[in-house]
């Protein structure tokens, strides 16, 4: 045995071990094995809600139906036309309306937070 | 791989966060020597890259089941020694393969263009091709793949007395072929 090789005959094709990895990630994708790559990360938040916590949002939007809430009814006085006009300092609709895409609150927390609050 | 080596990359494909890059880059850690134990079994190259697309694929899918018990390296190869023992198992029955033509197989190496050994080469080869396929299996791991017995017997799940035994008996038979072949 001393006298036989121990060293390796074969040979791959030119590239092999180089592009195997890719191929094979490509091969599960194709077959169901795996997600798609592209597909894999979370979609992103939008970086300035990222700090928004799920119940600061929802502390911040009864903050807004109870303040407006307050503002509707207080508005019917003439003597205190002069309240706020600070609804849209806290949240614009258009903070609103990426909340609600991005699914941080849902309909029935809304109710939930609404009901509570009364 | 060092046991805190281990520790990290089990719990990386246990997070369903890191799974894919962990699982990636145990790919591109391992494939070269899963390769060339599946290659040196089945001799074509084709079969070696199926059986070893195979083998990473199963452990993708068996990924919740590695615990970290045994290195990666370790539990990998067990899941390519099965893939590479059916495979030969069914190549067998759907060729009718005894060990004559299994001796064959070794012979037509000759002209594999992936193939690049001498005379003694593809003599060592047809050896080789003589042996049970477990046996065949602990000699390349051996005498090609130098691991220590300890290594070969986690792959395998064969005490090291068991496959010193199997070694010897191994490199009894191919020198004895090549005696009676000179």
């Amino acid at each position: 045995m001393q006298q036989t090789p121990n060293s390796n005959p074969f040979r791959v094709p030119e590239g092999y071990f180089e592009t195997f990895t890719p191929h094979l990630l490509d091969r599960m994708q194709a077959e169901g094995h795996m997600q798609p790559r592209e597909q894999a990360q979370p979609r992103p938040r939008p970086t300035l809600l990222r700090r928004i916590s799920h119940y600061a949002a929802a502390a911040i939007l009864t903050g807004i139906v109870a303040t407006t809430a307050t503002y509707l009814y207080t508005n019917n006085t003439a003597a205190n036309q002069n309240t706020d006009s600070n609804t849209e300092e806290y949240l614009t609709d258009e903070d609103l309306n990426t909340l609600f895409d991005c699914e941080m609150i849902g309909n029935q927390q809304i109710a939930y937070y609404l009901t509570e609050a009364y | 791989m060092s046991s805190n080596s281990t520790n990290d990359i089990t719990r990386q494909l246990q997070d369903p966060a890191q799974r894919t890059a962990a699982f990636t880059q145990l790919v591109e850690q391992h494939k070269e020597k899963l390769y060339w134990q599946i290659r040196r079994m089945v001799l074509s190259h084709d079969d070696a890259d199926d059986i070893l697309q195979n083998t990473f694929i199963k452990a993708w899918t068996a990924l919740d089941t590695f615990r970290g018990d045994a290195q990666p390296s370790s539990w990998l190869y067990r899941i390519a020694h099965n893939e590479t023992i059916n495979h030969l198992e069914q190549q067998r029955a759907m060729l009718s393969i005894d060990d004559d033509n299994a001796q064959a197989l070794a012979a037509s190496l000759a002209a594999d263009p992936y193939f690049d050994g001498d005379e003694t080469e593809l003599q060592l080869q047809q050896a080789i091709a003589t042996l049970p396929d477990r046996q065949r299996e602990v000699f390349n791991l051996r005498y090609f793949g130098h691991q220590h017995y300890e290594d070969i017997s986690q792959a395998l799940g064969i005490s090291i007395g068991a496959l010193k035994a199997s070694y010897h008996l191994a490199v009894h038979k191919i020198t004895a072929f090549f005696n009676s072949h000179d």
